[in-house]
């Protein structure tokens, strides 16, 4: 009762802070009540609707910019990291929305669930943003993933996806149980599961050789290395983004990653700071082996999907690096990179849409041979989107390569960013591998004409826009992103 | 009348119209309309050039030394390196702008009907707008850095132009020569340039902040902050660069052998604009040269180097019979008279020459590619003869031009001509000298142009026309003393076969159409009025009380004021030697003519058999053999050195990147082998990587 009652006395400002992911669930039930009075060929409002929810959770988040405070009891944080963070994912979801139409058409799922199961996953990316209590990311983080299993095996007549599904769900739970045996153990160790608690325990009492703090940590660690993808817990990886639908692919790389980093980012470089030293040896070698791995098994793959599994566990690689060095320049350059990273996996995506058949028969690299002569915009995007994906100038990639790896440098990690500008050398290779081919190969086929989806071609434009402008004129944004760092509660 | 920006989009709007020809102009607009638009956007931009400068004009003297400043945007700004994209128009890039973008315009015109019938008509007017621009980033840029982007396009698109109809072997070396050539160049360049900031970097206080404009490093070094031999050093070195770009003795090299370029580029760029740009850039930071001239046995370098070039370009000029060639080798003995003006710091005299220069020099360019359009691309001054009854028009103006280079008055050249030996000859004893080199190279200035101008227009062809055209290989190779492989062939390929595919070949000779000739009475209008409007000498003026005055000095007073040399010494020398030294001009420009006339005039031909002695001289021909020595003692050691580095990397470097792929293969192997698809696997993958975690979280710490 008393409960009750202190749910009733809230501030009105908890729920403002709380208002883009209030908004995204009552539109995901609307969406799923509007289903029932549509047509099937009107099904494309279900998509504007959803489009709608995002912007409007958007202008809200726009709104809280620059507050800072605690809500619900110190379970929600708003500061100005969660929001750049928040935008983050309401992009990639937009952008998911966006070149899903066409998409689920031509696979046969136009179903009113897609989005609805879209938006909730969303809400849960958000929240994960937003948790500054261990259990509100493990309750978060369990909303996104439920969404995504559905989501990956969504197209229930292809066995690929039903596979994808079945075994995210599976090894995600395996995953799940560590995290959440971790939380548990520091729970154990410092009596607290808010991370401001958490920090200021662990800075009053500094735990000379807790092993079950330590223990706990690592199965932080576990868990949250599997929703970024980190070696050895990325096993799943290539499985399942091949075998997903092909926009729930790009929502997986992009938004779950976003939301991952930013949980493993606020837990380890806020609530586990005081114990940077003892953590950051073990994350040091994890970046390595990640970013290594990643691109060393891309440059044998020749089925376009895998191809960019890999690339997205190279690129959590190179993420972790942020993760290390732990400072909040570092921070803010993770801001800026997960914001490159989303423009590129998104309009990466839209091209592996545009290519495609139904029924998604596999797109390898042969399939690329020659389309750069054929269809020039689609060819100069690729050469945008490959170049920033290896961090060439003048690209968002490369601003965001350049950002995180000063920070380490700063941290004295030069040793690790030079393994990482190693490893993007060897990027290099399998990105314009595909240029290659694109340009310098003669088609195999008879050409055809691209399909008219004018809502994947929006997305590609967006993404290559976006990603010109973050690589030529990177200060405002780097600027904003510093700024979101500085105000968070506890970084440093 | 004036708006934000003005300057920028004086050099945005020629980029602009490149863009839209790179992108509309071989698939929408074509001939003409690519041309069209190519002039619409370069006429606009001379138009926005002219309302910037009557701003300028507008504003008191004092002010229009600082000038109009466009400050686009901060562009590299790292620590106290601050570099702003910034343009700036003073009353001397007000001269080169003007001369930039109405010239240019004038030429594009021409090249619509030039260009006709080229199946890369609206490529070629991609690469003059994109020129245009360039040029004009050059002129306008505020410091150091901006020029040197604008000198390396510019170079960039000489190297396009110059081997526009690349089919061609000779044409795609020459491009290749030209860029290498201004490589050199541009290397010490860049050095300079590099050497600035660095004597920058400690002349300022610390953490003020480093602008490379020309403003600040004039001010720096004006007010004695850096060591003489420093900027004795930074002088040499730019210059070095201006001997690259601007064709001066050692780098002279490739201007000839850019003749295989369609002829408007060799008007615009190899004559009038481009290869100007070494002159502007020492006038440009003349407070350096004025601070610490480099000086070899009592001559300024850069007058004694102008002076060999002009005098050694002359002479070869004076037996080719390629009539590209001779006007190649004329514009750098003309830009060898411009160095002399600024080395011995007749800074204005030396800009009024560019000025007169770009004039005469682009209209007798004009003309002879309207002789070349008339008579199917044939430049071999042997094979023309008695075109002023073929082509009236042509011959008038480059009669005119022809009177304006050789220095006879009123015409314009006479005037800037007679103010650089003027300059040269009250610089001290070493003046005298360089005078006398300038006088003799009048000399033959006057005697090669004229002999052109007979070949080519009076007499009669030594093959009369219509019966060998085009390579007959019944006529046999005429020069025995030309070794050199590009010198043969000239504009054949894509452009001669496309003009006779239009039907008008059959023999005779023709004039050019209205646009073309259009244009060339346009320059030899400003080539007859350009010397007296311009740079009146103010001595006749003050002595006979005419009206006319040195607008040129006045206008550039405000740029050149600072410092010990002006112009304006001049006046130092009394009326009786001014009037001589003008006599002696007046009198080597007519002797030049004499020569010609007796050697070469209507009674002689036409088989001009008295000069066959002179044309024949092995060494003129040959060029002083000046490229088979740089061939022997460059190119051919170069070479080695390419084989041996091409072996290193062959077996060397490629081993090692071979085995570093190797590397990377095997083990994206290794590991592609654990992802089996089987979900036990990869849990127990997950397993051993928490097990690890947990040991090392556990037992490490």
């Amino acid at each position: 009762m008393e409960a009750i009652e202190r749910m009733i006395n809230l501030p009105s400002s908890s729920f403002q802070a709380i208002a883009p992911e209030i908004i995204l669930v009552l539109g995901a039930l609307f969406i799923l009540v509007l289903d029932l009075f549509l047509t099937r060929e009107r099904h494309h409002y279900l998509q504007y609707f959803s489009l709608a929810f995002i912007a409007l959770a958007g202008w809200y988040t726009a709104q809280l910019w620059g507050d800072t405070g605690f809500h619900f009891y110190d379970m929600i944080i708003v500061d100005n990291f969660r929001l750049s963070i928040a935008y983050t994912i309401l992009i990639a979801a937009g952008m998911t929305i966006l070149m899903s139409g066409p998409y689920i058409k031509r696979e046969e799922v136009d179903l009113g669930e897609y989005y609805c199961l879209t938006l909730l996953a969303t809400v849960g990316m958000l929240f994960m943003a937003a948790a500054a209590d261990l259990i509100m990311i493990f309750v978060s983080l369990e909303t996104m993933s439920i969404g995504v299993y559905i989501l990956a095996a969504f197209q229930r007549y292809r066995v690929a996806s039903n596979e994808a599904g079945l075994k995210y769900l599976l090894i995600g739970s395996f995953a799940t149980s560590f995290l959440l045996y971790g939380i548990a153990l520091v729970y154990a160790a410092t009596g607290h599961t808010d991370l401001d608690g958490i920090s200021r325990f662990l800075t009053n009492n500094p735990p000379a050789g807790d092993k079950i703090l330590y223990a706990g940590i690592a199965m932080l660690v576990v868990g949250f290395g599997f929703k970024v993808a980190a070696f050895p817990f990325h096993l799943w990886t290539p499985d399942v983004y091949e075998g997903a639908p092909t926009s729930i692919t790009a929502f997986m790389a992009a938004g779950v990653k976003v939301a991952a980093f930013a949980a493993f980012a606020r837990v380890f470089m806020s609530a586990l700071h005081p114990v940077h030293d003892q953590w950051a040896p073990a994350l040091y070698w994890l970046a390595i082996l990640t970013m290594s791995l990643g691109n060393l098994v891309a440059v044998t793959q020749t089925n376009i999907k895998r191809l960019l599994a890999y690339s997205s566990i190279a690129h959590a690689g190179y993420l972790l690096i942020g993760i290390t060095a732990g400072t909040s320049e570092a921070a803010s350059a993770m801001v800026f990179y997960l914001a490159a990273y989303t423009l590129m996996t998104m309009g990466v995506f839209a091209v592996v849409i545009y290519l495609g058949h139904k029924g998604e028969p596999n797109l390898t690299l042969y399939d690329f041979a020659g389309l750069g002569y054929r269809y020039p915009l689609l060819g100069f995007a690729m050469v945008v989107l490959m170049m920033s994906l290896a961090g060439l100038p003048p690209t968002a990639g490369f601003m965001a390569k350049f950002y995180l790896f000063r920070a380490a440098i700063r941290e004295d990690l030069v040793w690790l960013v030079v393994i990482a500008v190693l490893n993007s050398v060897v990027s290099v290779y399998y990105y314009l591998g595909i240029l290659v081919r694109m340009f310098m190969n003669p088609p195999e086929e008879e050409g055809r004409a691209l399909p008219a989806y004018v809502p994947v071609g929006v997305t590609l434009a967006v993404s290559i826009a976006g990603i010109i402008l973050l690589g030529i004129f990177p200060t405002p944004w780097i600027d904003a992103a510093q700024r979101s760092v500085m105000v968070a509660l506890g970084m440093r | 009348m004036t708006f934000p920006h003005l300057l920028f989009f004086i050099i945005l709007l020629p980029f602009l119209g490149a863009l839209v020809n790179a992108f509309w102009g071989k698939r929408y607009l074509r001939e003409p309309n690519a041309g069209r638009v190519a002039v619409l956007f370069a006429a606009g931009s001379f138009a926005l050039s002219v309302l910037a400068v009557m701003n300028l004009a507008q504003m008191p003297a004092a002010q229009r030394g600082v000038g109009i400043v466009d400050r686009v945007y901060p562009w590299i700004y790292m620590g106290r390196f601050q570099i702003d994209f910034s343009l700036t128009l003073d009353p001397l890039s007000a001269v080169m702008i003007l001369v930039v973008t109405g010239v240019g315009t004038l030429i594009h015109i021409y090249a619509m009907g030039y260009m006709h019938g080229d199946p890369l008509y609206s490529r070629f007017f991609v690469y003059l707008n994109l020129f245009l621009g360039s040029m004009l980033v050059l002129v306008l840029g505020s410091n150091f850095i901006l020029l040197y982007v604008g000198w390396e396009l510019v170079g960039a698109c000489s190297y396009l132009l110059i081997g526009f109809w690349f089919e061609r072997v000779s044409a795609a070396k020459a491009g290749m020569k030209a860029f290498v050539v201004n490589r050199v160049g541009d290397y010490g360049f860049a050095i300079g340039i590099f050497l600035t900031f660095v004597a920058m970097t400690m002349a300022l206080p610390p953490g003020a902040p480093i602008e490379m404009s020309f403003r600040q490093v004039s001010e720096v070094v004006a007010a004695g902050a850096v060591p003489m031999i420093t900027v004795m050093i930074i002088c040499l070195l730019l210059f070095w660069g201006a001997t690259g770009k601007s064709a001066q003795i050692p780098l002279y090299v490739w201007l000839a052998d850019a003749m295989e370029g369609p002829t408007p580029v060799s008007a615009l760029i190899h004559a009038a604009t481009m290869v100007t740009a070494g002159i502007y850039m020492i006038a440009r930071t003349h407070v350096l040269f004025d601070y610490a001239t480099p000086t070899i046995g009592g001559f300024p370098v850069v007058a004694l180097i102008g002076a060999l070039t002009a005098i050694f370009a002359a002479s070869i000029a004076l037996v080719q019979y390629d009539i590209k060639r001779v006007l190649a080798y004329s514009t750098i003995s003309q830009l060898g008279y411009m160095f002399l003006a600024v080395g011995v710091g007749a800074y204005v005299a030396g800009i009024f020459h560019l000025v007169t220069h770009a004039f005469f020099k682009a209209c007798l360019f004009l003309g002879a590619g309207s002789v070349m359009h008339g008579l199917h691309n044939e430049v071999d001054m042997r094979k023309m003869g008695g075109l002023k009854r073929y082509m009236p028009k042509t011959h008038i103006t480059f009669a005119i031009a022809t009177v304006a280079i050789a220095g006879i008055p009123p015409l314009a050249g006479f005037f800037s001509k007679d103010q650089i030996l003027a300059h040269a000859f009250e610089h001290g004893t070493s003046g005298k000298i360089l005078w006398g080199i300038g006088l003799v190279t009048a000399f033959m200035t006057s005697f090669y142009m004229f002999r052109m101008y007979f070949r080519v227009f009076w007499g009669e062809p030594e093959i009369a026309y219509g019966q060998a055209q085009g390579g007959d290989p019944t006529v046999p190779h005429q020069n025995p003393a030309d070794h050199s492989p590009d010198a043969e062939g000239h504009d054949v390929g894509r452009h001669s076969e496309a003009v006779q595919a239009h039907g008008h070949g059959g023999g005779l000779p023709h004039e050019s159409p209205g646009n073309m000739t259009g244009v060339l009475w346009a320059l030899a209008i400003l080539s007859v009025v350009g010397g007296f409007l311009l740079g009146f000498p103010e001595f006749i003026s003050h002595a006979t009380g005419l009206p006319f005055g040195h607008l040129l000095e006045g206008w550039l007073v405000p740029v050149f004021h600072h410092g010990g040399q002006t112009g304006h010494e001049a006046g130092h020398l009394s009326l009786a030697v001014e009037l001589l030294l003008m006599g002696a001009s007046i009198a080597a420009a007519l002797l030049g003519l004499a020569a010609a006339w007796a050697l070469y005039g209507p009674a002689k031909a036409p088989q001009f058999r008295s000069a066959q002695g002179l044309e024949r001289t092995g060494f003129l021909q040959g060029k002083y053999y000046i490229d088979e020595l740089y061939n022997a003692v460059i190119v051919r050691p170069g070479y080695v050195l390419a084989r041996i580095s091409d072996g290193f990397d062959r077996y060397v470097v490629d081993m090692i990147v071979n085995l570093t792929a190797f590397f990377v293969a095997f083990w994206g192997e290794v590991f592609r082998f654990f992802q089996s698809g089987y979900l036990r696997w990869y849990a127990w993958g997950m397993l051993g990587g928490a097990t690890i975690l947990l040991a090392w979280f556990v037992f490490l710490s």
